[in-house]
C-alpha cells in the first residue's frame, strides 16, 4: 500500500521549459512533459489568451497567443488518480525575441574585412558599390553551364568591363585566390557544377560582405 | 574618306636576321605555341583591355604617314600587357608611343636606309625586343609624348628616337616570336598574346552581319590580330586596323569589338600570316601558357 501511494505520488509531475517566447499575435505551443492525462493552465495576468482546452487534439498542451509584447505569467498543474501535482508556472515572454547571433566572419571574410580596412583608394565607397554589383552578377553567372574553366573565366572577365581592375584591386586578388582554391588555373580544364556553385557561393558572399561594410 | 596611309615594307633577308637573334624565333618553339590542349572556340583579347582598363583600347588612327607597322606592333603588345595584368602581372598598363616604335624600326634598327614611309615589321619587332623597347606615352623632361602626333612620328622616322628616351626605352623590353600560320596565331591568341599582322591582303571596306570583311585588292600593310571567333563552323580572325573608327563600316561582329577593324577568315589570315613577317609579342619571358588568375 505504502509502495503504492509512493508510486502514484512518483507519478505526479509535470516538466515545463521555465520560459517560452514568441512574438505579438503569434500562436505559441506548450507541450510539458507529464504522466497526467490532463493539464490545466491558467493565465495569471490579463492579455496572455489561451486556446480553448477541448479543441486540442494534446489535452496536456496549450497554445497561448498575446496580442501586446510584454511578460505574462502561465499557470500549470495536473493530476493522477486523486492526487494532484505541485503547480509549475511558465513565463511567456512576448515580442521579445532575441535577435540571432551574428554569425562569426570567417577567416576568407576576415582576411576581406581587414583589406578593405587598409584600402585608401579616394573612390573606394563607388568602387566597393561597383565591385559588389559585379561579384552579384558573377554569382549568378556562376552558376550557369560552363564546361571548362576558361570558359566560365571568360564570362566572368566580360561582365567585369567598366569596373578596372585598379579598383580595390587588393581585394579582388584575395577574392580570386579564393576562387582559385575550387576551380584550376587551366583554361582547358572541365569543372563540375558543384564548383561553379562554389564559385558563386563565394561570389555572393562577398558581395554581401561588401554591401554591409562603410 | 581621308586618304589612307599603309606602310609595310617586305624584306625577307631582315626577318631571317631577327630570326638568329630571338631566343625563341617562331611561335612554334614557344611553351604557349607547342600547348596541345583543346583550344576555346573563341578568344577575345579586348576583354582584357574591358578589364584593366574598363574599356576597349580607343581606335587608333595613323593619320598621313606610313607608320602601320609601329601601330600595329604597339596595338598587339598592349593586347598582351593587358592580358598579362589580368592574368596575374603587377605591371601597369599605359599606351604607348607609336611614333617611338617608328623610328627605332626605321632609324635605329635598319639605319635609316628606306628612304619613303614605312617599315618592316621585323625591324619593329626587334626594336622592341632586342635594340630598343617600349616608350609609354608621358612626358619625358622637355619631350611631350602624351598624344600621338603625325609630324612627330615622321621626325622619328627620319632622324630615330631621341638619344634621352633610349635608355629609358630599354626599362621595357618585350619578347617577340615569329607567327607563321592560323594554328599557331590561335595558340598564341589562346594565351593572351597580340599579334603584329604584316602582309599584302587588303579587304573590303564595309562589315558584314557577322563582322566580317571580305579580302580585296592589296594593301602593304600591317595590322593586329587580336582574337578569333567561331561563326557557323568556320573560324574568323579578329584585326585591328589603325584608320580611325569610321573608316570600317557595319556591325563589328562576336564579342563586340571595337569599331576600328573587322573579321576576315582564318583561311585570308593563314596566306597573310605565310608573308612570314608577321609577330607576337610578350612581357613576359618565354611566351608561357595562359593560366587563370582568377582576379575579377
Amino acid at each position: 500500500m505504502i509502495v503504492a501511494a509512493l508510486l502514484l505520488l512518483a507519478g505526479q509531475k509535470i516538466e515545463v521549459p521555465a520560459e517560452v517566447r514568441g512574438e505579438p499575435g503569434a500562436f505559441i505551443a506548450i507541450t510539458p512533459k507529464t504522466d497526467g492525462k490532463r493539464v490545466k493552465y491558467y493565465s495569471l495576468d490579463a492579455g496572455l489568451n489561451s486556446f480553448p482546452a477541448g479543441l486540442l487534439s494534446d489535452p496536456t498542451a496549450t497554445v497561448v497567443t498575446a496580442p501586446l509584447p510584454g511578460r505574462y505569467r502561465l499557470l500549470a498543474y495536473t493530476a493522477l488518480g486523486d492526487m494532484p501535482s505541485d503547480p509549475v508556472i511558465i513565463t511567456v515572454v512576448v515580442g521579445e525575441t532575441q535577435p540571432p547571433r551574428p554569425k562569426e566572419p570567417t577567416a576568407y571574410e576576415r582576411s576581406l574585412l581587414a583589406i578593405w580596412g587598409a584600402i585608401q583608394e579616394p573612390d573606394r565607397e563607388s568602387s566597393r558599390v561597383a565591385v559588389a554589383q559585379l561579384y552579384r552578377q558573377c554569382a549568378v553567372e556562376a552558376r550557369k553551364q560552363y564546361d571548362t574553366a576558361g570558359a566560365l573565366y571568360d564570362a566572368l572577365l566580360k561582365l567585369s568591363a567598366g569596373v578596372p581592375r585598379t579598383k580595390l584591386a587588393t581585394l579582388r586578388e584575395r577574392v580570386g585566390a579564393e576562387i582559385a582554391t575550387v576551380v584550376p588555373d587551366d583554361p582547358a580544364a572541365v569543372i563540375t557544377p558543384a564548383q561553379r556553385q562554389q564559385v558563386a557561393d563565394i561570389y555572393a558572399t562577398t558581395a554581401a560582405l561588401l554591401e554591409s561594410v562603410k | 574618306m581621308s586618304e589612307i596611309y599603309t606602310g609595310w615594307v617586305k624584306d625577307d633577308e631582315a626577318v631571317d636576321q631577327l630570326l638568329q637573334e630571338l631566343p625563341y624565333p617562331v611561335a612554334g618553339d614557344t611553351p604557349a605555341g607547342q600547348h596541345d590542349h583543346p583550344l576555346p572556340d573563341h578568344v577575345h583579347l579586348w576583354h582584357f583591355a574591358r578589364h584593366v582598363t574598363g574599356d576597349l583600347l580607343p581606335p587608333a588612327t595613323q593619320g598621313e604617314v606610313g607608320s602601320c607597322v609601329a601601330f600595329g606592333t604597339a596595338r598587339a603588345i598592349e593586347y598582351s600587357m593587358c592580358a598579362e595584368i589580368a592574368n596575374g602581372d603587377k605591371e601597369e598598363f599605359r599606351k604607348l608611343a607609336e611614333e617611338c616604335i617608328y623610328g627605332g624600326a626605321r632609324v635605329e634598327v635598319a639605319g635609316g636606309r628606306l628612304r619613303g614611309d614605312g617599315a618592316v615589321g621585323a625591324w619593329a619587332a626587334k626594336w622592341v625586343s632586342v635594340t630598343g623597347g617600349l616608350i609609354p606615352r608621358g612626358k619625358y623632361g622637355s619631350i611631350d609624348l602624351t598624344a600621338y602626333s603625325v609630324a612627330r612620328c615622321q621626325r622619328y622616322g627620319a632622324s630615330g628616337v631621341p638619344d634621352e628616351l633610349e635608355p629609358e626605352s630599354r626599362k621595357h623590353q618585350v619578347m617577340a616570336t615569329q607567327v607563321r600560320s592560323w594554328i599557331e596565331a590561335k595558340r598564341m591568341l589562346a594565351s593572351g598574346y597580340g599579334i603584329s599582322v604584316c602582309s599584302s591582303q587588303g579587304f573590303k571596306m564595309a562589315r558584314d552581319k557577322n563582322g566580317v570583311s571580305q579580302p580585296s585588292g592589296s594593301w602593304a600593310h600591317c595590322m593586329c590580330l587580336c582574337g578569333y571567333s567561331t561563326i557557323d563552323g568556320a573560324e574568323y580572325g579578329r584585326i585591328d586596323n589603325s584608320w580611325g573608327a569610321s573608316t570600317h563600316t557595319g556591325p563589328t561582329g562576336p564579342g563586340d569589338p571595337g569599331p576600328e577593324g573587322f573579321y576576315a577568315s582564318s583561311s585570308v589570315i593563314d596566306k597573310m600570316l605565310r608573308q612570314n613577317d608577321s609577330w607576337a609579342f610578350s612581357a613576359i619571358a618565354g611566351f608561357p601558357v595562359r593560366r587563370l588568375s582568377w582576379t575579377i
